[in-house]
């Protein structure tokens, strides 16, 4: 039996799309649902808690980051001392090119560099501490960061085209995450992927990947589970953003739920969740989105 | 049965200081050219053939050892000078992945892990990797002592130039990006990640040099490997838990030749002594049946020198 989860991903598991503190409007929304207005609850480990109230669950997520970040926290959650390894599960959502991590001595902080890996050449998404800030925030944000001012990243431009290399990063990325598997493995960790990390090499799938799926009815990453939804289809076009939606990620918790049960992890009966379970939620939802698309607020 | 050795590591086991190829004037003492070619004034000081850095290597020690021994153990020496372990997890990948007579169970590797104060990065220009080798201190107070190469003392003039041309970007990262507490962290978790996924995934390895310096945040860590670690120390003497470390105590270069070949890398004396502890920590790990071999008592360089005078 388990009595703590660990989160480790990006925006998908952190509850991206679901800044309330930035935009109040999208509250609107999900008004009526008896939901807490917090990107952790909207989130599917927020969701998760509330079908797990005796186990902790801690959330690691964040937005713009990727594996590098869930590398570095998670491993040395494990090196510690106090650590629980029997007790403990981790849960993963692997990202894959298109973040890089670098620590900023001037903050004395991690930053991370989003590009668009399938461009040639590599065009950058942004740099960022902390992405989902309020525009002021961002820019105030931006300013801080070395090398940088308000409207282009320019030593980062120079940097990519000069040391940036698709094959050479692909590499890296394989053999990092093979390693990290490799070391969970080699202390016995539980750990289970929400995403999994598709991209290292084929002979060690059966190794380090099979037996740490979960069961999101035929697929095993969120990223192909009900594609369509998304927080701008469940909100009618209201809030547009392509991270999951409310409904999806009390799917994705439920989901993690009967796969804790079937493995024991915890006690209980499965919920067998299935979408029309939440139709209630998504009327009023789409109730309060028809009025707000009226233009009443 | 082991039937093939790769050793991964730094110039210390690349055989550094014996860059008999090497095409770049040497200086004397005072700065002025000597008219010869470092290689040419490597050459004039040793006289044991054949004039390769892997020969005056302790890998290359070992393979004569192990031939005389009559072992059909091969030696592939993946290490480079100037490197350091991102080279050593990419090149281990290679291996792995993309060799075809890579086979695990017959195969030892023998890693010589090296600590701070070197980043590895793609340089498009090259196509290839290049390292920067720069100043750790704690406090990052020393930007200047920097240097970047593709291959220390093989580089070409347009090498040099096309490096140069880039330098300030470079260095620019190194004043924004390198923290040298943190990189201690990030060396020290991807060391121990490192050894985990080798003992989890059942390759034959030994260490012959640990990082000098771990983060204290694993300190926790460091007791698990030593049976994995070789011991290398004179008979009845301090035993160290890195060759180069042993080396370093009047067994360099610059011991070995009395200063008249000014390089702190192990000497040749120093990797035919350090190719018999490996070939002992063989034995005791037991990847070959044999009989240790007898480790002198200390030697002292500076004495065969007083007795012996250039």
């Amino acid at each position: 039996m388990i009595n703590k989860i660990y989160v480790f991903g990006t925006s998908f598991s952190e509850g991206g799309g679901f800044e309330f503190d930035i935009d109040k409007g999208i509250s609107y929304a999900y008004n009526g649902l008896g939901e807490v207005f917090t990107k952790e609850n909207f989130s599917f480990p927020g969701q998760l808690r509330k079908l797990l109230p005796n186990i902790e669950i801690v959330n690691l997520s964040k937005s713009g980051y990727g594996n590098e970040r869930m590398y570095r926290l998670a491993s040395d959650i494990v090196f510690s001392d106090n650590f629980d390894v029997d007790n403990s599960l981790f849960i993963f959502d692997f990202s894959h090119l298109g973040r890089k991590e670098y620590f900023s001595r001037k903050l004395n902080k991690h930053i991370v560099l989003n590009y668009d890996a399938n461009s040639n050449p590599i065009s950058l998404n942004g740099v960022a501490q902390e992405y989902n800030k309020s525009h002021e925030e961002y820019q105030k944000d931006i300013e801080t960061l070395p090398l940088l001012d308000s409207n282009n990243s320019n030593f980062f431009s120079t940097w990519v085209a000069l040391t940036y290399n698709e094959p050479t990063q692909h590499e890296l990325c394989c053999s990092n995450a093979t390693i990290f598997l490799s070391f969970l493995k080699s202390r016995n960790v539980k750990y289970l992927f929400t995403d999994p990390p598709y991209f290292i090499n084929h002979r060690d799938y059966d190794n380090l990947l099979e037996n740490h799926y979960i069961k999101f009815q035929d697929k095993a990453s969120t990223h192909d589970y009900y594609k369509d939804r998304t927080i701008t289809n469940e909100t009618d076009g209201y809030h547009e953003d392509e991270h999951y939606g409310l409904i999806k990620n009390k799917l994705i918790a439920s989901c993690i739920y009967d796969e804790l049960i079937k493995r024991n992890m915890i006690s209980g009966s499965k919920l067998n969740k299935n979408i029309k379970d939440f139709d209630n939620i998504q009327k009023i939802i789409t109730k309060n989105t028809n009025y707000l698309n009226k233009g009443n607020i | 049965m082991i039937k093939k050795i790769y050793t991964f590591g730094t110039s210390c086991t690349a055989g550094g200081g014996f860059e008999f190829d090497c095409k770049y004037d040497f200086l004397n003492k005072d700065g002025t050219k000597s008219g010869k070619t470092r290689g040419e004034h490597i050459k004039s000081i040793y006289s044991e053939t054949p004039y390769t850095q892997e020969h005056y290597s302790y890998p290359g020690q070992l393979s004569e050892l192990l031939k005389n021994k009559s072992y059909s153990i091969d030696i592939e020496n993946i290490s480079k000078q100037g490197y350091g372990n991102e080279r050593i997890q990419r090149k281990f990948f290679e291996l792995i992945h993309n060799s075809d007579d890579f086979k695990k169970d017959e195969s030892l590797l023998i890693f010589e892990f090296s600590d701070l104060s070197r980043k590895e990065f793609y340089f498009n220009p090259f196509q290839n990797h290049v390292i920067m080798n720069y100043k750790a201190d704690p406090d990052d107070t020393d930007m200047e002592n920097m240097t970047i190469a593709k291959s220390y003392f093989y580089d070409s003039y347009e090498d040099y130039k096309a490096i140069t041309k880039y330098y300030n970007v470079f260095k620019e990262f190194r004043e924004n990006f390198i923290s040298t507490d943190n990189e201690l962290i990030e060396v020290s978790r991807k060391y121990y990640l490192f050894l985990e996924f080798l003992k989890y995934n059942k390759y034959n390895f030994l260490i012959s040099a640990i990082p000098e310096i771990i983060h204290p945040n694993y300190f926790n860590q460091e007791d698990k490997w030593k049976k994995y670690t070789i011991e290398f120390g004179f008979d009845g003497h301090h035993k160290y838990n890195s060759f180069n470390l042993f080396a370093d105590n009047g067994l360099t270069i610059s011991h070995e030749t009395n200063e008249a070949y000014g390089d702190p890398h192990p000497s040749l004396f120093a990797n035919k002594i350090i190719a018999k502890m490996v070939f002992n920590g063989m034995i005791k790990n037991n990847y070959i049946e044999d009989d240790i071999i007898p480790i002198p008592k200390k030697i002292n360089f500076n004495e065969n020198f007083e007795q012996n005078p250039i």
